[in-house]
């Protein structure tokens, strides 16, 4: 009986051989995906083109003087941007636009664009001078 | 007996080593499904391949690259290891939308001088590992543009991307239009023949250079190439007064407008026509390419009613960084008319074309398709 | 006695294998690793970019000034334009790689799209309601499809979309048509088909 027992053991040993080749080998190849899951996801989340989106569009609103009517084009677009952005990105926008800076050199007067996105993972926030030529 | 003991002993053995085995096995799965990222070093090539296309796509569609002002394309072959990233974007500002100057540069399109593909290992693509590349863009209406290796059958990395390409402003000065008939001035007869007159192109760099205008739509003195061309000089003038060779270009001088207004000539050699600040073609406009002006000896030029004129002025333009200051091009033309002096008197063009932001003075910049494809392997 | 002992064991040996193996196989396939073929999300990535960039270009007018393409199509509800149009943007290429149709430069004929237009409902509450604006050949099955990858740009609308009805009884209704312009949400889902 202790002898059969001796003979018997390669199979136990084969199926550790297996086990052991198998999980190596599982891996080796998993790491492929990991690594193409990572980049992507990581493209995927971070919202770089939604960015240069808002920046593109409030750009030119930021260039408004500070008359009532484009006050009502600035607000219009904050409420519809912020509500959409919501909806679809989920994500929180806000901006707002200061042209009543006293800031201005010989050519330019200078009016202030502030924006904050938060969309759970990305936090952004910009503020910079937009310039507005003098005649 | 004791033998079979031996062997009895050492199968008791096994089992408990290889049970010892199995519940190290499955610590050891245990332990590495906790920890995903302990083997994140061993990479599949392919997949890093498309990594960095994308990244190396990024670069080039939405970066102005380093040194960014005065943009890199302007740097000389010295000074070629100052570059530092070659970004092809007009600005931060806009991405996706691509210059003439960059795309020259770097896809070697008639470019000063050529990059090695070292350069674009360390200047484009970055990393560590000596990657093959194929970079190709194509404008609508254009060859495509090839700069690499020929991309194999399979496993390489790939982006592609669609771009704008800024074409740069043109000046046409056609003075059969009718615009320029008010720059047709009449003379008394008493002057001395050949009478000498100016016309001018002015260029307001504070005019131009309006950071209120997006780079995609800016005439940048300091980073664009301007163009303008002139034809037709004769049909507005009194052709019997100037008979068959009555007009000649005498010459063409660069003036620096001060503020004030004043204008001051710029000290260049003037027999040299063909240099990194302006070059000047004539000709007629079939193949004024052909007859590219190299040194001065042709002056006076003769005017025919076919003569074509065109000047690029080649970024960055003189001075173009003092905003308050500005550029003229002096085309002084020589007169000699002949025949009775009648009203309203001999003609001739005086006046200037002002190149700015009036479409009917320039054909301002605008954008054009382009499709980029990036592969690395 | 002895030969069934002999044969109970090679079986227990057996089992204590097949389990080891077993259980190795059960934890590697279960323990959180992705099996999804590797350059399905690198697809995702590139697909994504390339629908981002279609979008902006479309969006980026010729001139300084003027109205972009992709305003000027929903302004006046040009679907069968905009199809086209977007059609052509992703299928383009510049020759490097292989064309299926070296003529028009025509790289890839497999994306799918579908493509939504969301505004902001004209009772001014925070509302969103949407119209749709177009799908590529197979566009429309949202059955059978591969999972989609959602790619948006805001647009800058001066008045109403024109024609509206045609495309949306609804959106023409609750649709603004505010003094002052108004954002509207142009949402594109692609897919490889």
């Amino acid at each position: 009986m202790e002898r059969l027992d001796d003979e018997g053991q390669w199979i136990v040993l084969m199926g550790v051989v297996v086990a052991t080749g198998m999980f190596i080998l599982a891996i080796i190849i998993n790491q492929a995906p990991m690594v193409g899951q990572s980049t992507s996801e990581a493209v995927l989340e971070f919202p770089k083109n939604e960015i240069q989106d808002i920046r593109y569009h409030l750009a030119p609103l930021a260039q408004l003087d500070n008359s009532s009517e484009s006050n009502k084009t600035i607000d219009r677009a904050k409420k519809d941007m912020r509500a959409l952005s919501m909806a679809r990105n989920n994500a929180v926008m806000y901006f707002e636009t200061n042209s009543t800076t006293n800031m201005a050199d010989l050519f330019y007067r200078y009016n202030r664009l502030t924006i904050r996105y938060n969309n759970g993972v990305t936090e952004y926030y910009e503020e910079h001078l937009v310039s507005v030529r003098l005649p | 007996m004791s033998r079979r003991m031996d062997f009895n002993e050492d199968g008791v053995l096994s089992i408990d080593f290889l049970a010892g085995f199995t519940i190290f096995m499955i610590a050891l799965i245990m332990v590495i499904s906790m920890l995903p990222g302990i083997l994140a070093g061993i990479q599949s090539e392919a997949i890093d391949y498309d990594a960095v296309a994308y990244r190396t796509s990024v670069i080039l569609v939405e970066d102005p690259g380093w040194p960014a002002n005065p943009p890199w394309n302007q740097m000389d072959e010295i000074h070629k290891a100052d570059i530092e990233r070659m970004g092809l974007a007009l600005s931060k500002d806009t991405p996706n939308i691509l210059s003439r100057g960059k795309i020259d540069l770097f896809f070697d399109n008639g470019a000063a001088f050529t990059m090695t593909p070292d350069d674009y290992r360390r200047k484009v693509i970055f990393g560590d590992i000596p990657y093959l590349y194929n970079f190709s863009l194509r404008i609508e209406g254009e060859d495509p543009l090839f700069k690499g290796q020929e991309i194999p059958e399979s496993s390489y990395g790939y982006q592609r991307r669609l771009v704008k390409v800024k074409n740069e402003s043109f000046g046409h000065i056609d003075f059969s239009d009718g615009r320029y008939s008010t720059n047709t001035e009449a003379r008394n007869g008493s002057e001395v023949t050949p009478y000498e007159a100016s016309f001018f192109v002015d260029i307001d760099y504070g005019e131009l250079y309006d950071r209120s205008i997006s780079p995609a739509y800016r005439i940048d003195p300091r980073s664009d190439m301007l163009t303008f061309d002139m034809e037709k000089m004769l049909s507005d003038l009194d052709r019997v007064q100037l008979g068959d060779n009555g007009m000649k270009l005498e010459k063409v001088r660069l003036y620096k407008i001060q503020d004030g207004g004043s204008a001051q000539m710029l000290p260049y050699n003037w027999s040299d026509w063909n240099n990194e600040t302006y070059i000047f073609y004539h000709g007629t406009e079939a193949n004024y390419k052909a007859s590219k002006l190299l040194d001065s000896s042709v002056f006076p030029i003769t005017i025919k009613n076919e003569t074509y004129f065109k000047m690029d002025l080649i970024p960055a333009l003189p001075f173009s960084d003092e905003m308050t200051s500005g550029l003229r091009v002096n085309f002084t033309f020589s007169y000699n008319w002949t025949g009775a002096n009648l009203d309203p008197g001999y003609t001739y063009l005086s006046g200037t074309h002002q190149y700015n932001y009036d479409v009917i003075n320039v054909d301002q910049p605008y954008l054009v398709d382009g499709v980029m494809e990036v592969a690395i392997w | 006695m002895v030969m069934n002992d002999e044969g109970q064991l090679y079986t227990i040996e057996g089992i204590t294998a097949g389990i080891i193996m077993l259980v190795t196989a059960y934890a590697v396939f279960s323990s959180g690793f992705v099996f999804t073929p590797g350059d399905a999300h690198i697809a995702d990535m590139q697909l994504q970019q390339l629908g981002y960039d279609a979008l902006l270009v479309m969006d980026t007018p010729l001139h300084a000034g003027d109205e972009s393409r992709l305003q000027e199509l929903i302004a006046s509800s040009d679907v069968t334009p905009f199809t086209t149009e977007f059609n052509s943007y992703l299928s383009k290429g510049t020759g490097a790689t292989y064309m299926i149709n070296p003529l028009t430069f025509t790289v890839d004929t497999r994306t799918q799209w579908n493509a939504t237009i969301y505004y902001r409902d004209m009772d001014d509450s925070d509302k969103i309601r949407s119209y749709s604006f177009g799908h590529s050949t197979l566009g429309d099955d949202f059955v059978t499809r591969e999972p989609a990858i959602s790619v948006t740009r805001y647009v800058y609308l001066d008045d109403k979309p024109i024609n509206l009805n045609h495309i949306s009884t609804e959106a023409y209704q609750k649709m603004d048509d505010p003094q002052e312009g108004q954002m509207v949400l142009f949402e594109v889902l692609l897919w490889r088909g």
